[in-house]
C-alpha cells in the first residue's frame, strides 16, 4: 500500500516536472528583458504579454472576488443552517455538482447571453468575470462545503453549550478549523480561473491591447495561448512563451498564498 | 436546587424519560447511576435546552433550577447555559491556546474587561489544576486528562451553579481519575456537581446522593435514590441490585442476583433481563 502510494506521488511528480521541463525548454528561448511587461506586438508573434498579463490578473482577482461570498454563503447554508434539513443541503449541493460538471463553454455561452447582450456589456473583462465567478461558486462551494462537514460537530455543541451562539461559533471557532480546507479550495479554484479558455473567449473577448477599465475586451493568457498556438501562424513557440509565463504565475500565486495557509484570519 | 418534574423526553421517536421527577440538592455530588442508553445523557441535554438545536429531541415538563423554569420563554438559552454547566463525555479543544479556550466564552456572552476575563480563565485554570506551563500551549496537544480539566476550566470559567458531568472518568488512567474525583468534589462546595458515571468505585468516592435509573418499556425513571453506602451496597431494588452486583463481582453476579428479579414486576423487569442474559456465554452455570 505504502509502496503504490510513494509510485503514485513519484508518477505525479514526474509528470509535473515534465510538464514543466518542456514549458522551460520551448518557451524560455522566446522569452526576453521585459517579456511579461511589454506589449503586445503583431497578434502576439512579438513584442511581450504586458496587457494579457494585467487582464489574467484582473479577471482572475475580480471572479474570485465576485464568487467568494456566494460560495461561503452557500457552503454555510447547506452545512451550518440546513444542518436539521439534510434532503434540502443535500438538493443544494447536488445542484452546485451539477453546474460544476457543466461544459465550460456551455455557461461561456450564457454568460455572454446574459452579461454581454442582455446587460449590454459586450465583450469586457466584467462581462468575462462574471461569467467566470458562475463557473467557480459551485468549485469553491464544493470545496468549502467539505472542508466545514470535516469540523467535528462536537466543536460546535460545545462551544454552543457554553452559551456562544451559533453565528459566533461559526465565525470564531469553526471557520479557522475550516481554514486549511477552504484555503485548497481557494487555490483550486484560483487555478482554474487562470487556466480557463472557453469561458473567457466568449465574454472578455480576445484583444492583445491593454485595458483602460474593466468594460474593455482583454484576452487572458489561456486565451492568448489558445490563439497563438491555433489562429496565429507560426505562433506555437510564442504559445509556448506565453504557456510558461501562466504556468510561473500559478506557482507564484500558490506559493505566495501558501504563506496564508498557517496564519488562519 | 435542581428540580425535574413530570419530565417526558423523546429522542429519535422513543420515548426515553416518561414522568420523571428528580429533585437535586443546591450544593454537593450528585451521581445518576442506570444502565445505558437510559436516558442519563439526553436528560443533561435536556437540562441545557439542546432541544432547540436538535430537532429529534423533544421535551415537555419543568426543569426548574432554585424555583426559576429554565424552559421559560423568557429565560434565555445563553443564561440558561451560563447557569448551568455541562462537561461532555468526550470534550474536543477548540482552536488557539489553553487560555484561548477558557477565555472563549467570557469574550464572546459576557461584557466583561479584558483583565478580568483574564483575571477568571487563570483562576478557572488553578482551580482545575492545570499549571501554568500548559496555559500558552496549544490545546490540541494536551493529554486526554489535561482535556478533561480544560473542559471544566472552560466551563467553570462562567461560574456556573450548576455543573453536569456526563462520564468524567471515561478513558483516563486512575491517577487521572483520582485527580479528578478530587476536583469533583472541590467543586462541589460551592454549586451542585451532577455526575453520570458507571464507575461504581468513583460513585462511591465522590458521591453525595445516589440515583439509579431504570429503563422501563415505556421509558426510564428513577427507581432509587439514596446515600451511596446504601443505594451501592444493599439497594432495595432488584433492578438496582442487578446492576451494582455485576459492577462489583462481574458477569457471573448476573445469575446470583436472577432471583431478586422475581419481585420485580415482570412486563418491566423481563426484556431487560433477557438481554442482559443473553449477552453472557451460554456455558456459564
Amino acid at each position: 500500500m505504502r509502496l503504490a502510494s510513494q509510485l503514485a506521488s513519484g508518477i505525479l511528480i514526474a509528470f509535473v516536472a515534465l510538464l514543466a521541463l518542456d514549458l522551460v525548454v520551448r518557451g524560455a528561448p522566446e522569452w526576453s528583458a521585459g517579456y511579461l511587461l511589454a506589449p503586445v506586438r503583431e497578434a502576439g508573434t512579438s513584442g511581450g504579454i504586458g496587457p494579457i498579463v494585467f487582464s489574467t490578473l484582473l479577471v482572475t482577482f475580480l471572479a474570485t472576488l465576485l464568487a467568494l461570498p456566494f460560495a461561503l454563503g452557500a457552503a454555510i447554508l447547506s452545512n451550518e443552517v440546513l444542518v436539521h434539513s439534510p434532503r434540502l443541503a443535500g438538493a443544494i449541493l447536488r445542484s452546485f455538482e451539477t453546474l460544476a460538471s457543466a461544459p465550460s463553454v456551455a455557461i461561456g455561452l450564457v454568460g455572454w447571453t446574459i452579461f454581454g447582450r442582455h446587460l449590454g456589456l459586450g465583450f469586457s473583462l466584467l462581462s468575462g468575470s462574471l461569467t467566470l465567478a458562475i463557473m467557480l461558486v459551485p468549485i469553491l462551494a464544493i470545496a468549502f462545503h467539505a472542508g466545514l462537514a470535516a469540523v467535528p460537530r462536537a466543536l460546535r455543541a460545545q462551544a454552543q453549550a457554553l452559551g456562544v451562539s451559533r453565528w459566533t461559533t461559526l465565525v470564531h471557532l469553526v471557520l479557522p478549523a475550516a481554514w486549511p480546507a477552504l484555503f485548497a479550495g481557494l487555490v483550486l479554484a484560483l487555478g482554474r480561473a487562470t487556466a480557463e479558455t472557453a469561458v473567457l473567449m466568449l465574454t472578455s473577448g480576445i484583444s492583445t491591447r491593454m485595458p483602460e477599465d474593466v468594460f474593455d475586451p482583454g484576452a487572458t493568457l489561456a486565451v492568448h495561448v489558445y490563439q497563438l498556438a491555433r489562429n496565429v501562424p507560426g505562433g506555437e513557440s510564442r504559445a509556448y512563451a506565453a504557456a510558461l509565463a501562466l504556468f510561473a504565475i500559478n506557482v507564484a500565486v500558490h506559493l505566495s498564498l501558501a504563506r496564508l495557509r498557517k496564519e488562519p484570519a | 436546587m435542581l428540580r425535574f418534574k413530570k419530565l417526558h423526553v423523546r429522542g429519535c421517536g422513543v420515548t426515553i424519560l416518561r414522568d420523571f421527577d428528580l429533585e437535586l440538592p443546591a450544593r454537593g455530588t450528585a451521581v445518576l447511576l442506570g444502565p445505558s442508553g437510559c436516558g442519563k445523557t439526553t436528560l443533561m441535554r435536556s437540562v441545557i435546552r439542546e432541544d432547540e438545536d436538535d430537532p429529534d429531541l423533544q421535551v415537555q415538563g419543568t426543569i426548574e433550577l432554585n424555583g426559576a423554569d429554565l424552559r421559560a420563554a423568557s429565560m434565555s438559552r445563553t443564561t440558561v447555559r451560563q447557569k448551568i454547566g455541562l462537561i461532555p463525555q468526550r470534550p474536543v479543544a477548540f482552536p488557539g491556546t489553553t487560555l484561548d479556550n477558557v477565555t472563549f466564552a467570557l469574550r464572546h456572552t459576557t461584557r466583561l474587561p479584558k483583565e478580568e476575563i483574564l483575571r477568571r480563565a487563570h483562576v478557572a485554570l488553578e482551580e482545575v489544576g492545570l499549571e501554568e506551563g500548559v496555559w500558552e500551549r496549544e490545546a490540541d496537544c494536551l493529554s486526554g486528562g489535561q482535556l478533561k480539566r480544560l473542559a471544566i476550566a472552560r466551563t467553570v470559567a462562567l461560574d456556573p451553579d450548576v455543573l453536569l458531568m456526563d462520564e468524567p472518568s471515561n478513558g483516563l488512567d486512575p491517577l487521572a481519575v483520582v485527580r479528578l474525583e478530587r476536583l469533583i468534589t472541590r467543586l462541589a462546595e460551592h454549586r451542585l456537581v451532577v455526575v453520570v458515571t458507571h464507575d461504581l468505585y468513583m460513585a462511591r468516592r465522590i458521591a453525595d446522593e445516589v440515583h439509579f435509573l431504570w429503563p422501563f418499556a415505556d421509558g426510564c425513571r428513577v427507581v432509587e435514590s439514596g446515600a451511596p453506602e446504601r443505594i451501592l451496597e444493599v439497594p432495595a431494588r432488584p433492578e438496582t441490585r442487578l446492576f451494582v452486583q455485576a459492577a462489583w463481582n462481574g458477569a457471573a453476579a448476573l445469575y446470583e442476583v436472577e432471583e431478586g428479579l422475581e419481585d420485580c414486576e415482570a412486563e418491566e423487569c423481563m426484556p431487560r433481563r433477557l438481554t442482559l442474559l443473553q449477552d453472557e456465554p451460554s456455558e456459564t452455570p
